[in-house]
């Protein structure tokens, strides 16, 4: 599979598609799905908790071959649903 | 439209964040003056980012941390790579890469590993990710990748050292020094299996092959553990804003261990 190849051709909708699949899978509060919009923190609304964020960015870092800045960036920037999808957009894939 | 549910899981949601204060980086400064905590060899931290609710972002607790050390010092963060047991975890995931495996002991661990000047030690059954002046000396001593505790895994440094304990937002039973002890002990307990799982350690370019013993689950007695810390000259706990803090010297806690091992409160599960 041409990995990189369909991450540059990736738009916010299929991200936000992978992001919201890997929440129905992991998440512990299934209620909260429903209510999610690009304003939620995953982490504050109780859909995912460190460790699964930590998991969700890691699985995007391998699905689109992107590796975010955790450590410099605020974390706001990954915890946010619409600033994530917008996270692996501006990254060129490496 | 909203169900019953949502509408209740988002107000308690909003209680939850009205009722959380949080808390603001000099106060977690104020603690670490409070456990006397300056000019330290090895630092071991053991942490719950949720339950810190600190207003401040992660790297910027790992650099207060940094700076209580010593010229030499190393600062270390549990960087496990799996959330319940190793054996469940090496069977479908038989390579442990230091550099891309992440941690799966909460957000700050996973900071502390992806820093630059971070490095990790090899075994996945109870790695760290090391911080400071002698990081890569201390990453770089286990030879014998059979055991996560062995006498010369980063554990049994910290004991000889004698380093400190911290516990940011969790209590003490976060301390995974707890297996060391069971270790050093296992002719008694026997709670460490003598099969041994196949699994690779990846660090950049190099694959090293190897195998590695597990810990049978064991039922260990906290409230008499905790009793036995408060008994200890180097143990300390604060409760502040609702948030839980502990430190401890390595030899203070793996005394206790050993004593509720040799008195029955820490056994292996039948």
């Amino acid at each position: 599979m041409n990995l990189l190849g369909d991450v540059k051709n990736m738009n916010s909708s299929e991200i936000r598609t992978e992001i919201i699949q890997f929440l129905k899978q992991n998440t512990k509060n299934a209620a909260a799905l429903t209510a999610v919009t690009d304003q939620t923190n995953l982490i504050e609304s109780g859909l995912l908790d460190s460790i699964d964020f930590i998991g969700l960015v890691s699985h995007l870092e391998m699905k689109f071959g992107v590796e975010f800045d955790l450590v410099e960036q605020p974390i706001e920037d990954f915890v946010v649903l619409g600033s994530l999808i917008r996270q692996v957009e501006g990254i060129q894939p490496c | 439209m909203l169900s019953l549910q949502q509408i209740k899981w988002g107000f308690s949601a909003q209680i939850n964040r009205l009722a959380a204060r949080e808390i603001d980086l000099p106060v977690l400064e104020g603690i670490l003056e409070d456990f006397r905590i300056t000019n330290e060899r090895l630092l071991v931290v053991y942490s719950s980012w949720e339950n810190l609710r600190l207003a401040a972002p992660p790297n910027q607790l790992i650099e207060l941390l940094r700076s209580r050390l010593a010229p030499e010092g190393c600062l270390a963060f549990p960087t496990a790579p799996f959330k319940d047991r190793l054996k469940d975890y090496l069977l479908p995931n038989p390579v442990f890469d230091l550099q891309r495996t992440p941690s799966c002991r909460g957000l700050l661990t996973e900071i502390a590993r992806r820093r630059k000047d971070s490095r990790r030690t090899p075994q996945p059954g109870c790695p760290y990710s090391l911080i400071g002046k002698s990081a890569g000396q201390y990453a770089e001593m286990q030879k014998d990748l059979t055991s996560p505790y062995s006498e010369d895994s980063f554990l049994a440094e910290v004991h000889r050292q004698n380093g400190l304990i911290l516990t940011l937002g969790v209590n003490f039973i976060w301390n995974s020094g707890v297996h060391y002890a069971e270790k050093k002990q296992d002719e008694k307990l026997r709670v460490f299996s003598k099969e041994r799982l196949p699994y690779s350690i990846k660090n950049g370019t190099t694959t090293i092959a190897t195998e590695s013993e597990y810990l049978h689950v064991c039922q260990r007695d906290w409230q008499f553990i905790h009793r036995a810390y408060r008994r200890r000259p180097s143990f300390s706990e604060i409760r502040r804003y609702g948030v839980d803090y502990s430190c401890v010297r390595e030899t203070d806690s793996f005394a206790v261990f050993t004593e509720a091992i040799d008195r029955g409160y820490i056994r292996k599960c039948e």
